[in-house]
């Protein structure tokens, strides 16, 4: 098996990509329909990584995309996602409700016109563009109204009588308490009049993060984006568990945050999870770095099965100016992006007895 | 460093339109942030008057008359910045009639010999016929080569090749980057493009010039 | 076609070398005695929209060369070799941390630099704050006097403050697009 090789009809695959401008999974449903969840775009690659890839798979691949999911703005998350749902005609958009908000719509639309250029929010700003030309060329509501994700909304279904097993994709966050948080902060984020035109840079905390759990048949994902764990009811992964909604346990699990301890939540382990699941996470690469050795001996205390993409350091560019060489020597630099990295796994989605599948490419491996 | 970095560079930005002189005074760019105070200060006028204003600063030089508003940076300074303060001040001054813009790129390159020199000149523009018919020594003294754009309507480039006057052998480039607007949101249209195409338009300008250098020297 | 080069300039190029073309003649200077004796001339002068021959002659006036001028004090030249353009995404105590992107060669990765508050121009520091852009150089500055140095300069970009109007014009775009979007 390549990595072009497509997934079975019955295969229920998760593939994640990271670092690059973003992190970004791709997850088969089965029949070569398929979701997207958040972006990204590889150092010196034109294509976002999901289109690269489905391409790889062929034209039917990229038809096949029926959702793409914003889980929240911050640009680490984003990078060209507005790329991806140009060439992914048949799917639907779908983002947090707080970001459907009129407020966030404003936002969007004032950092368009900041003479700074690259906003912050641009991606979200070429997403509206998109949606509001296929209103004009009169495609049907589906393809044009985003699907606004709140706790225990169902994205997407298929139903066991159009295939021979169902799927299903349900936001399990964020919550009306954290949407009403993330709408206040929004309203901090817009600028007074007077005030100097400025980027908007990602600040933390991610209490609008959409959390998905993905089920295929026999097998079930959770997706933890980059929410946190405050530790107040009502908020972060307390809201999810404490939903009657919660389902079976999932079997694979995108680590939230990457990795990072703020995201974790020892209940999410022993209550959303299946004993040693197969967990895989993205590095971030700015500030100290995520996972630290520390944060991977956590991980790797509760499951043997880990997965990380890329190294939580990239390497500085070396330069063949000497002059530039020798000024930048005693400056503290970090490299932001790394080598895209994917981690694929696939599963049979009917066989209760098969075995998982997991390669990693470009970099990525087992922790 | 490339081959074929210029000796002295520099960015225009002119404005055909309709101008208050008058209100162009160095402060008033402080008042609005656009420049900063000290540089504002230490800024040299030359004519303030209600037709014609023309001073410098330590970045900057100015000049605006009723129907056109010229901006430069100094030599061998970044672009940016002036991409910032014409953005910046006709975001200030939003209703400002405009009917064109050109975005210039000007560039001095040493020749290696005055050989290389005579023969860009020699390839740009032969010496024959006008060695059979003028005496003395005729020689290339200005080249202008102008390409109209498909899109957006009224645009074009033209390049303006001379022997420098700076650097001897030298040759001098001019890249005028020209836009014309259309209708009454002139202004609008013509910062959409600035504030979209300044980078490529500048990079673009060097490109050409190497271009020919390269060329002449095969 | 209304001219946008320099070449279109009514003023000759002998009294604004934008293009730094014009070696002997460059950065003459009008002298406050000429520029008051021309505002006097000029008081009783109306302008239409042909631009008449007083003020022709006056530009002309203007261009010709004075009898006294000093050459332009040359001012320092830059050869950059290095430029980045960096946004602040943290203030620390004294310092602050930026992301910057490599604009002399693009497909290298972008960076998370620490940077002293004191390598600010003491009028660019109130505007180190999150979200503020600037940019970063690195390169050899020759001096009027010929002297050489290295140089590493952070410049912060100067942008005016958001217009009431903007925001209200970005208000009724996101209501128009709401209505569109999320309506049946």
């Amino acid at each position: 098996m390549t990595l072009a090789t497509p997934p079975n009809l019955d295969e229920f695959e998760v593939s994640v990509f990271g670092p690059g401008r973003g992190e970004c999974i791709l997850v088969h449903l089965g029949y070569n329909e398929w979701c997207m969840i958040d972006s990204c775009v590889g150092r010196g690659r034109s294509l976002p990584a999901a289109v690269e890839y489905l391409k790889e798979l062929g034209q039917a691949a990229l038809e096949g995309v029926l959702l793409v999911l914003a889980t929240h703005w911050h640009d680490d998350h984003i990078g060209g996602i507005a790329d991806s749902l140009r060439e992914f005609t048949n799917a639907q958009f779908a983002c947090s409700t707080a970001l459907g908000h009129r407020q966030f719509l404003t936002l969007v639309q004032l950092q368009g016109k900041s003479l700074q250029g690259d906003s912050g929010v641009d991606e979200f700003g070429e997403i509206l563009k998109i949606l509001q030309e296929r209103k004009q060329q009169g495609l049907r509501p589906a393809k044009v109204a985003p699907i606004l994700a709140i706790q225990d909304r169902l994205l997407l279904r298929r139903s066991q009588g159009e295939r021979a097993f169902p799927a299903a994709v349900t936001a399990l966050s964020p919550s009306d308490a954290t949407v009403k948080m993330a709408l206040r902060k929004i309203a901090s984020l817009m600028p007074r009049p007077d005030q100097p035109q400025r980027r908007i840079t990602n600040r933390p905390p991610n209490e609008a993060s959409v959390v998905l759990l993905i089920e295929v048949g026999n097998r079930r994902a959770l997706f933890g984006a980059d929410l946190e764990h405050s530790g107040l009811i009502g908020e972060g992964w307390l809201a999810i568990l404490n939903s009657s909604q919660t389902a079976q346990p999932a079997q694979v699990f995108k680590v939230p945050h990457h990795g990072s301890p703020n995201a974790h939540c020892s209940d999410v382990w022993e209550k959303l999870l299946e004993p040693d699941p197969i967990a895989i996470l993205t590095p971030f690469t700015s500030g100290k770095g995520l996972p630290q050795e520390k944060d991977l001996a956590r991980l790797r205390s509760m499951t043997s099965n880990l997965y990380c993409t890329a190294q939580a350091r990239a390497k500085l560019p070396k330069r063949s100016d000497k002059i530039v060489e020798k000024k930048l020597k005693n400056r503290t630099r970090i490299a932001i992006d790394g080598t895209l990295g994917q981690v694929r796994l696939r599963w049979s989605a009917t066989d209760a007895t098969a075995v998982p599948q997991i390669e990693v490419f470009n970099g990525a491996f087992k922790v | 460093m490339p081959e074929h970095t210029p000796e002295f560079s520099g960015s225009v930005i002119v404005l055909v339109g309709s101008f208050n002189p008058a209100i162009f005074q160095p402060e008033w760019f402080a008042r609005n942030g656009l420049l900063p105070q000290g540089e504002v200060d230490s800024a040299e006028l030359q004519v303030i008057h209600p037709h014609l204003c023309q001073f410098e600063t330590e970045s900057f030089t100015f000049q605006i008359t009723t129907d056109r508003f010229t901006a430069a940076t100094k030599p061998n300074t970044i672009a940016g910045p002036l991409q910032d303060l014409i953005l910046g001040t006709f975001y200030v001054l939003e209703h400002t009639p405009v009917q064109a813009m050109g975005m210039n790129r000007v560039l001095h390159f040493a020749m290696e010999s005055e050989e290389a020199w005579h023969r860009l000149g020699d390839k740009l523009a032969p010496k024959e016929p006008w060695n059979d018919i003028l005496k003395g020594r005729p020689g290339m003294r200005n080249l202008d080569i102008l390409t109209q754009r498909e899109s957006p309507k009224g645009s074009s480039l033209t390049v303006k090749v001379q022997p420098s006057l700076l650097i001897q052998p030298g040759v001098y480039f001019e890249i005028n980057d020209h836009y014309a607007a259309s209708g009454s949101a002139g202004l609008k249209s013509m910062m959409e493009i600035l504030r979209n195409q300044w980078e490529t338009s500048q990079k673009k300008g060097e490109e050409i010039a190497r271009h020919i250098l390269e060329w002449a020297a095969a | 076609m209304p001219d946008t080069s320099l070449s279109g300039q009514p003023l000759k190029a002998d009294t604004f070398d934008r293009s730094f073309q014009v070696a002997e003649m460059s950065n003459w200077r009008i002298s406050p005695e000429l520029s008051a004796g021309l505002k006097q001339s000029l008081s009783n002068t109306t302008v239409d929209q042909e631009r008449p021959d007083n003020e022709r002659e006056f530009l002309a006036y203007v261009t010709r060369p004075i009898p006294k001028y000093t050459r332009h004090k040359i001012a320092a030249i830059l050869r950059p070799r290095q430029l980045w353009e960096g946004t602040v995404v943290e203030c620390q105590n004294g310092s602050f941390v930026a992301r910057v992107i490599d604009r002399t060669e693009p497909s290298n990765t972008d960076e998370l630099v620490t940077f002293e508050l004191d390598e600010v121009s003491p009028e660019d520091k109130k505007l180190v704050q999150p979200g503020a852009s600037f940019y970063w150089t690195i390169g050899v500055e020759r001096s009027p006097a010929g002297q050489i140095q290295n140089i590493d300069r952070v410049m912060f970009r100067r942008l005016p403050g958001w217009r009431a109007s903007s925001v209200r014009d970005a208000e009724r775009e996101a209501g128009s697009i709401a209505e569109l979007l999320f309506s049946e």
